[in-house]
């Protein structure tokens, strides 16, 4: 058996390569996936926070256990999961209120005790408290509350009073708080995780109805939580032993951590099981795109194995009928065959082992993430076991047809040719290729045949094709040599005639139909992963600012990019509920300059127009004017004020003037609003619902920071049913200057508060300086307000439309977080950073409605050359602007590609690369193995008169058309692939509905430039091996036995 | 070259055939390769076949070695008939009762074994039917190839090529060899060569012999030669003499230079004078 195998050592070799190769897509597959799965646990678990991946035991003190402590927490947490986590972190927390100068009201605060936490402090003075009741307080609040060593504080204990029934006799409420020294933080997040003692000082808390100075945390020893903090928190926070955490114990965990107990005494928090959950999330897609791919390339493999060990079976048929003449049975003849080739195969499975490992090892060591260990997962050995059973298979599957023969058909020197017709194992081909066709096109097939599908089409157009060439090439002969074309007949004749040629096309067609399916795979992938990326982040760079103020960060940026074409400010107002609709307001003129284009729909940016109509802003102390009505009005139960469109509702704080006449006043307001944002009405005048008269205004317009002109509103008598009539306003000035806004274009239209009422507002200017209101009003608040800011802004809405509104009118939040009433002018499928959950509104626009951020909301600069982002953040400095987080698009896509489908999908490029490889080594095999008797052929050719230039062309002309064939059957099959199993491949770790909605129609580009670079490697390949076989047509081939 | 007592002597196998027909298909009509062919090897005789091409030598070879059965009629070969012999009869006989040498010496080696190796190859299926097989070397002795048994065969010469295809098919000391031509294609030396060797199997181990030839200088050297022409027996050669022979239906083949005086359909007259028989045709003539 050796010396047989010797006597062939190239194709025994390419026997065992391909065995090899079987092994090694069988085996890899597994190792990379389980390498990949710790990759993405590791990735995910080394880019949290710590604070993120810690447990959490949270306790208070309650009748129960009053002097509860963090100690007493330990008990809590199941031993299971203590596996995975380090020493824990204690902590004992409870509010405080300390005024940090006399006269001033009680800043709320908060005492903290931690052990150890002097170690992780800067003392800058004094000492570290050790008793109870000594306190450090923040370098910067004793700076700028001029605090000292030995300062007391009292402080009032939070719950006392109210359960001094635990106490035998009653405690004292407060506590003496002495200051024996001042800190700064040590940066640490592993010791301080979420605790973060200082950057309070100064900042403006509300409480109540007025603001007061924040102050920074104060530390104290865990002796200061007597018994009489009885609401005092205890924690214990455990940071994750990251090194321990593997795949392998990650269901074990996610088990324990879903089971922990809550309540009661303690709570045991964690944010791992949201870590573990998106992990498997990118687990999951890898065990789909994994084995899709690498089964492809396996299944390939395979048919390459039985091809080539049917060119193999071929060869050994005189060995096989020396056999049978020499007394062996049909059986024993075959197991001749079989142990040869069975021994080549299997020596070739180690091999494919080893070449398995170290892929793996290479990919683990430097592409993946620092700690992946090595593992050999059970299921490689799975996979050795099946390809040492395909490759035997394929073995039995070549030598079957060999056992069946006769001897006298053994001893013919041309095997007998089944003539037309298909074979079982090419219908078979077929059917199942049709199945899963079917299957893939209508969505109903999932599982191992769905996976398959794309290369058993290929197999059946390349089955069917090499079927057809053979009638086709005899016809095109006949027709060559009728018309006196040797060389052309030769060509159609040879294909005819050799089997071997034809199975090049099937071969050839599955390497090129899945090079294009992995080609087009990658390229419709990464087209998926930028439109999501550009949705993700916006635009090329980010920059988050610290800013809460949207005016100034729009001066500054345009300070640093007066045209906006560089960078532009974005604001992002988001909403806690999970389905609610976010704001992002850009500025719409620069936005398209800067910005991406979510999924390539482009967005109606001309929409978001600053209206033309200048802001007035009402800087002065007294509204004066002329006012006169002529109204009649009808009493009865009234509807009272409502709420005007683009107008706030609510009273003025300010006392109306004097009535002009009649006892039933209608109301005429101005309505502004605070730079705060605040919007608020003051009283111009009060007239009566009917009659004619005339009066004059002066009132106080109560904005000592000045106001924007927001419109004016005409309030009836709440017992008014009805009032009609004019009331014209002329001269309306502050402090002696006109307001300017008589302009009937200066006006927003008119907007019922209800449909179907006869409600209405006119505004007309009979002459300078005068304003004449037609109003009809049901007993409803009516008003205009001013076109400086539209009543309803043009927004462009992605997703559904918000509770509450209609397309025309519905809800959303505004800077400061007040609501604001948006039409959708365009319903994109997505926004950029808000996806499909969000509105655009323009920022000009929201700024001028005043106020400042709201605190969910989120000022940025966004730019459109990464490289800009130095001198970017350098004028934002100077604007006094910080920079607190930055965002990229080359980050987020990296994030895409190194995710799991990210990981999957690069097996894709390998896949492709190795089928043009493997299909270019049948080509070379296929001549080696045949190239003998082809040779004797064109010998006995030339002896008959041929000459050897034509002789030498034919063969040419041959192993081209093969393969010139077998690319275009893969390329349509593959393209036809492409279209059908595409959504079988998952192209994001995250199982929620992707936005923006995938594009996965194939890339035209991608499929014919797979296709040309098959066709020039493919062809270049068989021309060489036909002028190589070429070269050794020689007359003494005649003689030869073969 | 003597008798190895460790073997049992074996005597060669007789071949018998009656009416033997064999009919294939080609080109989608049926050929009649052998139209009733009565024949009688006696046992260790050396007999030559002779005809045209396509007359059924190499099909009749073929039906005595067991390779096809034929399409009527009877075949014999010692004691077994090989028309009624199942499958795995017939794959034992092969191993051990006769031997067959393919036309082409290459055609019966493995290229890449040596001449030890292939008889040790061709006798494994007798061992493991538990017959008793001569030692590869003897084997390789007797036909003279004693100084290359372990030489590649690439290295061998055609005439020593042939000496190793007749070993191999000797291989299990079979009753009958079978050969298709083992001479064509060699030097006349070398053929000599090949010719003696047979012989001298057939003196020593008795084993019966039966060679299609084209080669008349071959034929010559056979003690009998069997003449096929159109599937059937034409005729026969002893010592150098031609004769015609009887047929079981009583027909007599003519040879070839009479036909071309009497062709088919010709009317003749047999007469018979004492012990010798005459044909006058008619309107009179001579024998």
């Amino acid at each position: 058996m050796w010396a047989a195998i010797r006597y062939r050592r190239a194709q025994a070799l390419v026997l065992v390569l391909l065995s090899a190769l079987v092994a090694t897509c069988a085996v890899f597959a597994p190792l990379y996936e389980r390498a990949l799965e710790q990759s993405l646990l590791r990735s995910a678990i080394n880019e949290a926070p710590v604070a993120d991946t810690a447990l959490v035991v949270r306790g208070g003190r309650s009748e129960a256990d009053p002097e509860l402590s963090p100690q007493s927490l330990q008990g809590a947490v199941p031993s299971g999961l203590l596996r995975i986590y380090g020493q824990p972190i204690a902590e004992m927390t409870d509010q405080i209120d300390i005024s940090p100068r006399a006269g001033l009201k009680p800043s709320p605060g908060r005492m903290v005790a931690r052990p150890d936490i002097c170690d992780h402090l800067t003392l800058t003075v004094g000492t570290c408290p050790k008793l109870a009741g000594e306190v450090l307080v923040s370098a910067k609040d004793m700076a700028a509350w001029k605090w000292r060593v030995g300062q007391q504080f009292e402080t009032g204990i939070p719950g006392l009073a109210a359960n001094q029934n635990q106490f035998p006799s009653k405690q004292p409420t407060t506590q003496t708080l002495t200051v024996v020294g001042a800190y700064e933080v040590k940066p640490d997040s592993a010791y301080w995780l979420r605790t973060q003692l200082d950057g309070k000082s100064g900042i403006p808390i509300t409480v109540g109805l007025e603001q007061v100075p924040g102050i920074d945390d104060f530390v104290t020893p865990v002796d200061t939580f007597d018994k009489r903090w009885v609401q005092a928190t205890s924690r214990l926070t455990y940071p994750l032993r990251r090194d321990l955490i593997s795949v392998g114990n990650l269901d074990e965990m996610a088990d324990i951590l879903a089971a922990r107990p809550s309540g009661q005494q303690a709570n045991i928090e964690s944010q791992l099981p949201e870590t573990i959950t998106a992990v498997k999330g990118g687990q999951k897609q890898l065990r789909v795109i994994v084995p899709l791919l690498m089964a492809q390339l396996g299944l390939l493999a395979a048919a390459i194995l039985i091809l080539v060990a049917q060119a193999a079976v071929e060869q050994r048929r005189p060995e096989s009928a020396l056999a049978r003449l020499r007394g062996r049975s049909r059986e024993g003849a075959g197991r001749l065959v079989m142990g040869e080739l069975g021994l080549t195969v299997a020596l070739g499975l180690p091999l494919g082992v080893g070449l398995a490992v170290l892929l793996s090892e290479i990919v683990r060591r430097t592409l993946l993430t620092d700690g992946v260990p090595f593992e050999f997962p059970w299921l490689a050995v799975v996979g050795l076991a099946a390809a040492a059973l395909v490759c035997l298979l394929a073995i039995v599957v070549a030598v079957r047809p060999l056992q069946r023969q006769s001897i006298s058909a053994l001893l013919r020197r041309v095997a007998p040719q089944r003539r037309g017709g298909l074979g079982v194992v090419d219908m078979l081909a077929v059917a199942l290729a049709a199945f899963g066709l079917i299957g893939l096109a209508t969505r109903t097939l999932q599982g191992p045949l769905a996976l398959l599908t794309p290369t058993l089409i290929a197999l059946a157009g390349g089955l069917l094709a090499s079927r057809v060439a053979v009638p086709v090439a005899r016809a095109v002969g006949r027709t060559q040599l009728g018309r006196g074309k040797v060389g052309p007949a030769l060509t159609a004749y040879g294909l005819e005639r050799r089997p071997a040629l034809r199975k090049v096309v099937t071969v050839v067609s599955i390497a090129v139909a899945l090079a294009v399916f992995a080609a087009n795979a990658l390229v419709v992938a990464n087209r998926n992963w930028e439109a999501r990326a550009q949705l993700q982040v916006g635009a090329p760079l980010v920059l988050d600012s610290d800013s809460t103020n949207p005016a100034v960060l729009t001066r500054t940026v345009q300070t640093y990019d007066p045209d906006g074409a560089r960078a532009t400010p974005v604001a992002v107002i988001r909403q806690t509920a999970p389905d609610s609709t976010s704001t992002i307001a850009v500025v719409g003129s620069q936005f398209g300059q800067v910005a991406y284009e979510p999924g390539g729909q482009e967005l109606r940016l001309g929409s978001l127009r600053l209206p033309e109509v200048k802001t007035v802003n009402l800087q002065g102390t007294t509204l004066t004017g002329r006012i006169s009505w002529k109204l009649s009005g009808n009493k009865g139960s009234g509807n009272g004020p409502a709420q005007v469109p683009g107008l706030p509702p609510g009273s003025s704080p300010g006392t109306p003037p004097a009535a002009g006449a009649g006892a039933a006043p209608t109301r005429v307001r101005i309505a502004v609003t605070t730079p705060k944002g605040e919007r608020l009405t003051r009283d111009l005048a009060t007239v009566p619902d009917s009659g004619t008269g005339s009066a004059t205004i002066d009132a106080k317009l109560l904005c000592p920071d000045g106001c924007r002109f927001d419109g004016l509103l005409f309030t009836p008598d709440q017992f008014t049913t009805m009032t009609v009539g004019t009331i014209t306003i002329s001269g309306l000035a502050l402090d002696g200057q006109p307001l300017g806004i008589t302009s009937p274009t200066s006006w927003n239209p008119f907007v019922p508060t209800a449909s179907g009422t006869k409600d209405s507002l006119e505004l007309t200017s009979p002459q300078a300086g005068t304003m004449k209101f037609d109003l009809q009003s049901s007993g409803v608040t009516v008003g205009l307000s001013y076109a400086d800011v539209p009543a309803v802004l043009p927004g462009l809405l992605a997703g559904r439309i918000p509770a509450g509104g209609t397309a025309e009118s519905f809800p959303v939040s505004g800077l400061s977080g007040a609501p604001i009433q948006v039409r959708a002018a365009q319903r994109p499928g997505a926004l950029p950073v808000v996806a499909d959950r969000g509105v655009m509104v323009d920022l000009a626009t929201l700024e001028r409605l005043g106020g400042t951020l709201s605190s969910s909301g989120k000022l940025s600069v966004w730019v459109k050359n990464p490289g800009d982002r130095d001198a970017v953040k350098n004028a934002l400095a100077k604007g006094g602007i910080g920079v607190v987080d930055t965002h990229t698009y080359a980050a987020a896509k990296e994030r895409l590609d190194t995710s799991g489908s990210g990981w999957g999908m690069r097996l894709a490029a390998f896949t492709g690369v190795m089928a043009l490889l493997l299909a270019a080594l049948v080509v070379v095999v296929m001549t080696v193995t045949g190239w003998r008797t082809v040779a004797r052929d064109m010998a006995a050719l030339h002896m008959a008169g041929v000459g050897l230039g034509t002789l030498r062309r034919a063969l040419v002309r041959e192993h081209v058309t093969v393969v010139v064939v077998g690319v275009v059957v893969g390329a349509v099959c593959g393209a036809v692939a492409a279209v059908v199993a595409m959504p079988l491949l998952p192209l994001f770790d995250d199982p929620a509905t992707p936005v923006p909605a995938l594009q996965i129609q194939p890339s035209v580009a991608a499929v014919v430039g797979a296709t040309a670079a098959s066709l020039v490697v493919l062809v270049a390949v068989a021309v060489l091996c036909a002028m190589a076989a070429g070269r050794r047509i020689a007359l003494r081939r005649v003689r030869e036995a073969l | 070259m003597s008798v190895d007592l460790a073997v049992p002597v074996k005597t060669g196998l007789g071949v018998r055939t009656r009416g033997l027909v064999h009919i294939y298909r080609a080109e989608g009509h049926d050929v009649a390769a052998l139209s009733g062919v009565d024949l009688t090897v006696a046992p260790g005789e050396i007999v030559g076949l002779l005809g045209p091409s396509g007359a059924g030598k190499s099909t009749l070879l073929t039906l005595f070695g067991g390779l096809m059965r034929p399409s009527a009629g009877r075949v014999t070969v010692g004691e077994h008939e090989l028309s009624t012999m199942t499958e795995g009869e017939l794959d034992r006989f092969r191993a051990a009762d006769v031997g067959l040498i393919l036309q082409g010496a290459a055609r019966n080696l493995l290229p890449y074994l040596t001449a030890r190796q292939n008889v040790e190859f061709a006798q494994r299926s007798a061992r493991k039917a538990g017959r008793s097989v001569p030692g590869a070397g003897e084997v390789l002795e007797l036909v003279g190839l004693g100084d290359s048994v372990s030489a590649p065969l690439d290295s061998l010469p055609p005439g020593k090529l042939q000496l190793a295809a007749l070993a191999v098919a000797l291989a299990s000391r079979p009753g009958l060899l079978l050969g298709d031509e083992p001479t064509s294609q060699l030097h006349h030396t070398s053929r000599d060569v090949v010719l003696d060797a047979l012989h001298r199997v057939n003196e020593e181990w008795g084993t019966t012999i039966v060679v299609v030839t084209h080669d008349p200088e071959v034929a010559a050297r056979l003690p009998r030669t069997v003449t096929i022409r159109d599937g059937r027996v034409g005729g026969e050669g002893r010592q150098g003499e031609e004769y015609a022979v009887v047929s079981a239906d009583g027909s007599l083949p003519l040879p070839a230079a009479v036909v071309e005086d009497l062709p088919p359909g010709s009317l003749v007259r047999v007469h018979r004078v004492d012990d010798v028989w005459t044909i006058i045709p008619q309107g009179g003539g001579q024998e």
